[in-house]
């Protein structure tokens, strides 16, 4: 029995850091109505700077190119270096906001989701470039850790200290929100832009602060728990998972519920840990149930509370994207894949297996346009629906003996299968929240079934055959030259026919449904559009491209692990996919050159020696172009040559410009 | 009335819009302490952008705004709130989520103002003191509308679409009050009415907009007189009355 409730208290460790993270999040939604899936790698940028002050006595500022580390003194103590970072975790939170989501206060959900997950890589890459991937950094611990009893069970002391600092934070914030004229001030501008204006209060300001602070709870929380968690900067950044299921079980608005839901979920996590180490405890369901946890929740709290939750954020629906307006002509897409071919032929080596890369990344993009561009539900799981091609793939073809063609197209209608589960959420949430839901079920996937050792084959990874097709061996390691041209050939027609049938998505009865769907789903259900159907359809077909994506991955491989399924890998072809252009087939063929691993990465690794940095630079890139230009790369060099070609569309959009107490008296469709 | 009273409004040759379509094209509008003033006019003839444009809410291209000979113009609307000018925009703009109190007083902590002045003027308002705003009535949101420019003691007062979704005795009602309070503290008013006979029987003065130009302008008195010429702003053609 004591075991149980050691566990439980251990469990507070983690638990104080999904409720400080929750906290911040609440926070932030008060103030300005987003979801920041970025928090957790803020707290930990912080952990990381605090620990090499602390450490080396050297200050890392968080950029590159200019000189980022200043020397302060050695042998810092622990409230000046505290101090210290914690100002600079403020800069950072005020400089989010003020160039991120300041800017997109009034954008739709999808370029704030995209905006704070290339937020998050950015984060997560200048960790990596500046300190290093540092597994198993340990910083020393901060708060005494020397047993204490507690009814009777000897238990450590620090976790108690973190309950009780968690509490007093909650409080603090909570009696700020509610007693004070700030509080009631940030309340009101978060409600109404305009009303605080003309009340005489900066909105702005108010949201600058609600950052500042949020950003120094979240570095605080993470400096604190680094000594028990260790630093990592793949497991740390996603502490927002948890903490993104406390915030929703506060309903994003309650300091109180959202506080106890983190150290719930921590407690519940480190309970079911020691369960899992039981005799009678399943072999199969060992892996990934402590990560389930937070899936469970998250699901939990939107279907029951998703009523209750406050639409802001949520409510701005997909904007009019000049892009979607044309569809793509199937002569683009022959251009492309003339281009493809002729590539094939003429790289070599490195180059080569980028190209392949490259088809691989469009079919997986391909799967973007469908669900993303055109019906408007944000995914960040498709690397978990390609992953399910993947290791299908590798059962079935390894396992049984499926052969090539018949293969892949079976893993990937299992695939759409899983598809279509993932999409009955989306029929009750949409927007930001369902962009939470499928970040959570993408690690739930990741790490129960492609972790799993009973399932995608362990440490050895799942073993997939080379394909051949009437006598034609199609491996991709056949011949000296590696990949072989046969295998680069046979992944360039699947990208045509999987294009080609996107583009048709597009010009059919089905896509004229999806795009109604995107733009209004109660106008669409209005005009007799089944918008149940439609959204699981574009499920179905999404994740069967994902799905024949992940296969294709499995036979450019001769084993597969979960690595090349990550929820980042998901994270990564959302980012890449709206910055290139989330709208269009021609948008999936420049995501794929885009797409890390492909053929601008091998080139900036290989010619301009920039590898290192690839992966801040394309998260940049992503910052810059959700802020900037939210239709990406492609509809913006469409634009360009269309007005140098004299087209027609002069002027840009007026009803953008003009505020909403003047757009409904004008006539002028209203956004966001 | 030809002597009129020191403006405390005076606005000239005012010129706004939006992506360079003007709107509102040299406005002269002058309200005097304590007087009530309505500018009437068809859907865009250009009111609300004139109201926007005199509280900062947009930047006027050309012309001037000055509040007891004191400059406002293209200062922003939360700076124009300071100086003393407060505006009722016609969708209110109200903190839904926060009580009628709490509304009150995040306004007035800002200009040191005092909540009790609104529930005075607006006892109705007394009883619904912790109820949600988001959940009143459109006459009582209105008011609390008002009440929130008040507490906030404005030297002028705009007030936009002031019956906009409001059944006529309401109107007439907020009418009332807007008139007693122009007549008890010497506040200058400035109202965009649709409802033109109930207007003429509070207002001092009036101003016609037609196309983003005053065409006509005049005392109550003198615009009861030429309701031809008001039917003509507002239906765009010559009605005989």
């Amino acid at each position: 029995m004591t075991q149980y409730f050691v566990f439980l208290v251990l469990g507070i460790g983690a638990g104080t850091i999904y409720a400080g993270l929750a906290l911040g999040l609440v926070v932030q939604f008060k103030a300005s109505g987003v979801l920041n899936l970025s928090h957790g790698a803020v707290a930990m940028i912080a952990a990381y700077q605090y620990d090499e002050l602390r450490k080396t006595g050297n200050l890392v500022l968080p950029w590159i190119g200019l000189p980022h580390t200043v020397h302060i003194a050695d042998g810092l103590a622990i409230v000046p270096a505290m101090a210290i970072v914690l100002t600079l975790t403020a800069g950072l939170g005020l400089a989010i906001h003020q160039l991120v989501f300041h800017p997109l206060r009034h954008a739709p959900a999808l370029a704030k989701v995209v905006a704070s997950v290339g937020l998050m890589l950015v984060l997560q890459a200048l960790v990596i470039a500046q300190f290093g991937v540092g597994y198993g950094r340990q910083p020393g611990g901060l708060l005494p850790a020397q047993p204490v009893h507690v009814f009777g069970t000897a238990v450590p002391r620090d976790r108690l200290f973190l309950a009780a600092i968690t509490v007093g934070m909650a409080v603090i914030v909570w009696g700020l929100f509610r007693f004070s004229w700030f509080g009631l001030a940030t309340r009101a501008a978060a409600e109404s832009d305009r009303g605080a204006q003309l009340i005489g209060l900066r909105p702005k300001r108010y949201a600058a602060a609600c950052w500042a602070a949020s950003s120094v709870l979240a570095g605080l929380f993470g400096i604190l728990i680094a000594p028990i968690t260790s630093l990592d900067p793949v497991k740390f950044t996603l502490f927002i998972v948890p903490a993104l299921a406390a915030a929703l079980i506060g309903r994003l608005t309650l300091v109180s519920l959202a506080t106890i839901g983190g150290l719930a979920l921590g407690m519940t996590q480190s309970e079911l840990l020691f369960l899992t180490t039981k005799k009678w405890f399943p072999e199969w369901a060992r892996s990934g149930a402590v990560d389930l946890v937070p899936f469970v929740a998250i699901v939990l709290a939107l279907f029951i509370a998703g009523r209750r939750l406050p639409v802001r954020g949520a409510a701005a629906g997909a904007e009019p994207m000049r892009s979607l307006r044309t569809a793509d002509r199937p002569r683009t897409t022959f251009v492309w894949l003339g281009a493809g071919l002729g590539a094939l032929l003429v790289l070599q080596g490195a180059y080569r297996l980028a190209l392949v890369q490259t088809f691989i990344g469009v079919i997986l993009l391909l799967s973007l346009v469908v669900l993303v561009g055109y019906v408007g539900q944000i995914s960040l799981a498709q690397a978990a629906f390609a992953g399910t091609g993947g290791f299908l793939l590798s059962r079935l073809a390894d396992g049984h003996g499926v052969p090539f063609p018949l293969a892949p197209l079976l893993a990937a209608a299992c695939a759409a299968v899983v598809g279509c589960v993932v999409g009955i959420p989306a029929l009750r949430v949409r927007g930001v929240q369902l962009a939470v839901v499928t970040l959570a079920g993408a690690i739930a996937v990741e790490q129960v079934v492609f972790k799993n050792p009973t399932i995608a084959g362990g440490e050895l990874g799942a073993k997939v055959p080379d394909a051949s097709f009437l006598g034609l061996d199609l491996g991709a390691r056949t011949g000296d030259a590696q990949p072989s041209i046969a295998f680069g050939v046979t992944c360039l027609v699947v990208v045509g026919l999987l294009a080609l049938m996107v583009g048709n998505i597009r010009r059919s009865s089905l896509g004229r449904r999806m795009l109604a769907v995107r733009s209004n789903e109660r106008a669409a259900a209005a005009i007799g559009i089944d918008v149940v159907k439609v959204k699981v359809g574009a499920f179905a077909i999404s994740s069967f491209i994902a799905g024949v994506g992940g296969a294709m991955t499995g036979y450019s491989q001769s084993s597969l692990s979960a690595q090349s399924f990550t929820v980042y890998v998901g994270i990564s072809l959302l980012a890449t996919a709206y910055l290139a252009g989330i709208t269009s087939v021609s948008g999936a063929f420049v995501g794929g050159i885009l797409i890390n691993g492909g053929l601008l990465a091998t080139f900036a690794g290989e010619k301009l020696s920039l590898g290192k940095y690839y992966l801040l630079i394309s998260g940049v890139a992503v910052l810059v172009t959700a802020v900037l230009n939210p239709e990406g790369i492609t509809a913006a060099v469409t634009a360009r040559v269309q007005s140098l070609g004299g087209s027609k569309r002069r002027g840009k959009a007026v009803a953008s410009r003009v505020p909403p107490l003047i757009a409904d008296r004008l006539g002028v469709p209203q956004q966001g | 009335m030809t002597d009129l009273p020191a403006a405390r409004l005076d606005v000239r040759g005012l010129v706004a819009g939006y992506e360079g379509a003007a709107l509102v094209r040299g406005v002269d509008i002058s309200v005097g302490p304590g007087e009530v003033v309505s500018l009437f006019g068809a859907n865009g003839a250009g009111k609300t952008t004139t109201l926007a444009a005199i509280a900062g809410l947009i930047r006027p291209t050309a012309g001037t705004v000055h509040l007891d000979g004191q400059p406002l113009t293209r200062l922003p609307a939360s700076e124009v709130v300071r100086r003393g000018l407060a505006l009722v925009p016609e969708d209110r703009c109200l903190f839904s989520q926060l009580s009628v109190v709490e509304n009150l007083r995040v306004a007035a902590r800002r200009v040191g103002g005092d909540v009790d002045v609104a529930f005075a003027r607006f006892p109705a308002l007394e009883p619904l003191r912790r109820r949600a705003v988001g959940v009143l009535s459109g006459g009582e949101q209105q008011m609390v509308a008002i009440a929130r420019a008040l507490v906030m003691r404005p030297r002028v007062l705009l007030i936009d679409e002031l019956s906009l979704g409001l059944a006529p005795m309401i109107v007439r009602d907020l009418l009332l009050a807007v008139r007693a309070l122009a007549d008890e503290s010497d506040v200058a008013v400035l109202l965009v009415e649709q409802h033109v006979r109930l207007a003429l029987d509070v207002i001092d003065r009036g101003y016609v907009l037609r196309q983003g130009s005053i065409t006509v302008s005049g005392s109550a008195a003198q615009l009861r007189q030429q309701t031809d010429l008001l039917a003509d702003s507002y239906l765009g053609t010559s009605v005989t009355a």
